[in-house]
């Protein structure tokens, strides 16, 4: 009997406190919701066919060859051997990926939270060398919000890992939206 | 819905001006564009954050060590290197880093680009060669025309005297129309318009630029070397040769 009372008095007190505190009813319905990977796995990092062009960010030129950034997804290499024809040759893929430069044999990468080294003598086979910690934790280098999109959406939640592409779901109570 | 206003302040700032400028006179590295960050000299690597300057030891490739960090003004833009000496734009400021022997970066002046304002916030890309520094200000963004952000509306190409780099000094201004990414080569000078057509200027070491090409089309990021010129637009790659600046050749252009 206590124990009846105890919860009907902590629900009494819940609702009471959240009128009080006036929260703000989240808002439900279609949006979109981020998809996280870990920064973590380096197993993500490899040289894969070529990927269409969809939201190019940073460009490097090196030699017979240049690359363009896919924003949060990887590098697009382009053979340029005969310049009236660069090819699109391979995708490495680096989920996270905004930033980067080439060093020789080396390149040097974020993946939204980290700086890896990736060795790229191969460039058929690239291989994920190291990576120094934490070196990106503003909100700058982060995938935090859905780009080219008006409304709702899940806030993104560092502790959750790094944002590599946004999906339409059904949100619920989402406190995260662009006008 | 706490959210909605920092969301809406946070895009507005994200969208409006994450993007960079540079180009490296070392002939042995690659060549960056103007959107990137990171940059590598003898053993260290060198990262701008939004905020910060970050120094990795990279001595040992498997086992590279962040050795320094130093917290800078908001939004920055642009890391460019050139002799030992690094460049770094953010949206109000232009910084001048000198390297000491440890690697770790010193800095030796703050220029803002507006003394008498702080409401000037623009995409700033910063290049230097020469004792010359080359700085674009635009308030117009890569994506659309909202402007970079700020209340005065400024389209400009800049060039400071650096043989102080404790004091740069402002040497002269070009208007155009909305200035992006720039790139030089020896003393031609190549810098892309969002929305106009890139400039090929030929600069004296006095900080004085003539306009000798222009290739049409906007563009929002350029890479010149060797004679070779590659212009990057939203939707397209267009190649040029231009070592013989009186006839500029294109060669190709790649739909993305």
């Amino acid at each position: 009997m206590h124990r009846l009372i105890l919860i009907a008095f902590s629900i009494f007190i819940c609702v009471g406190l959240t009128s009080c505190f006036d929260l703000p009813e989240g808002e439900s319905g279609l949006g979109m919701k981020p998809v996280y990977i870990s920064p973590d796995d380096f197993s993500v990092i490899y040289t894969r066919e070529p990927q269409p062009n969809v939201d190019q960010g940073s460009f490097v030129s090196d030699g017979d060859f240049f690359y363009i950034n896919e924003r949060f997804k990887g590098i697009h290499v382009y053979d340029n051997t005969d310049l009236n024809n660069p090819v699109k040759i391979h995708f490495w893929n680096i989920p996270g990926c905004s930033e980067f430069t080439l060093d020789g044999e080396l390149l040097y990468a974020d993946n939204s939270r980290h700086l890896l080294t990736i060795d790229i003598s191969d460039k058929a086979d690239i291989k994920y060398v190291s990576h120094v910690k934490d070196i990106y934790t503003g909100d700058q280098q982060n995938n935090n919000f859905p780009e080219d999109y008006r409304g709702i959406f899940e806030c993104v939640d560092f502790e959750n890992g790094i944002v590599v592409d946004w999906e339409e779901a059904m949100l619920e109570n989402v406190d995260c939206i662009i006008y | 819905m706490k959210y909605i206003l920092s969301f809406f302040l946070l895009s507005f700032v994200l969208v409006s001006c994450t993007k960079v400028t540079e180009v490296d006179v070392n002939a042995d590295s690659a060549i960056s564009g103007k959107y990137n960050t990171i940059k590598v000299v003898g053993d260290f690597i060198y990262a701008v954050t939004d905020s910060e300057l970050v120094t990795i030891d990279k001595t040992d490739n498997d086992n590279p060590k962040e050795i320094d960090r130093q917290e800078l003004g908001d939004r920055i833009e642009n890391l460019y290197e050139a002799e030992n000496v690094l460049f770094i734009g953010s949206e109000t400021d232009m910084y001048i880093f000198t390297l000491a022997s440890n690697g770790i970066p010193e800095m030796q002046s703050e220029t803002a680009h507006i003394s008498f304002s702080d409401e000037v916030e623009v995409c700033d890309p910063v290049i230097a060669k020469n004792d010359i520094a080359y700085v674009t200000l635009s308030s117009v963004q890569p994506d659309n025309s909202v402007p970079c952000g700020g209340i005065i509306e400024i389209n400009e190409l800049r060039t400071y005297n650096i043989a102080d780099l404790t004091s740069p000094k402002q040497v002269n201004t070009v208007d155009l129309d909305s200035p992006q990414g720039l790139s030089i080569d020896g003393d031609i000078l190549f810098v892309t318009n969002l929305h106009g057509n890139t400039n090929v200027y030929d600069v004296n070491h006095n900080g004085g630029m003539n306009l000798v090409g222009v290739i049409p089309g906007g563009a929002h990021d350029v890479i010149a070397t060797d004679g070779k010129v590659l212009i990057v637009s939203k939707t397209e790659i267009k190649q040029y040769d231009y070592s013989n600046i009186d006839n500029i050749i294109h060669y190709a252009t790649i739909k993305l």
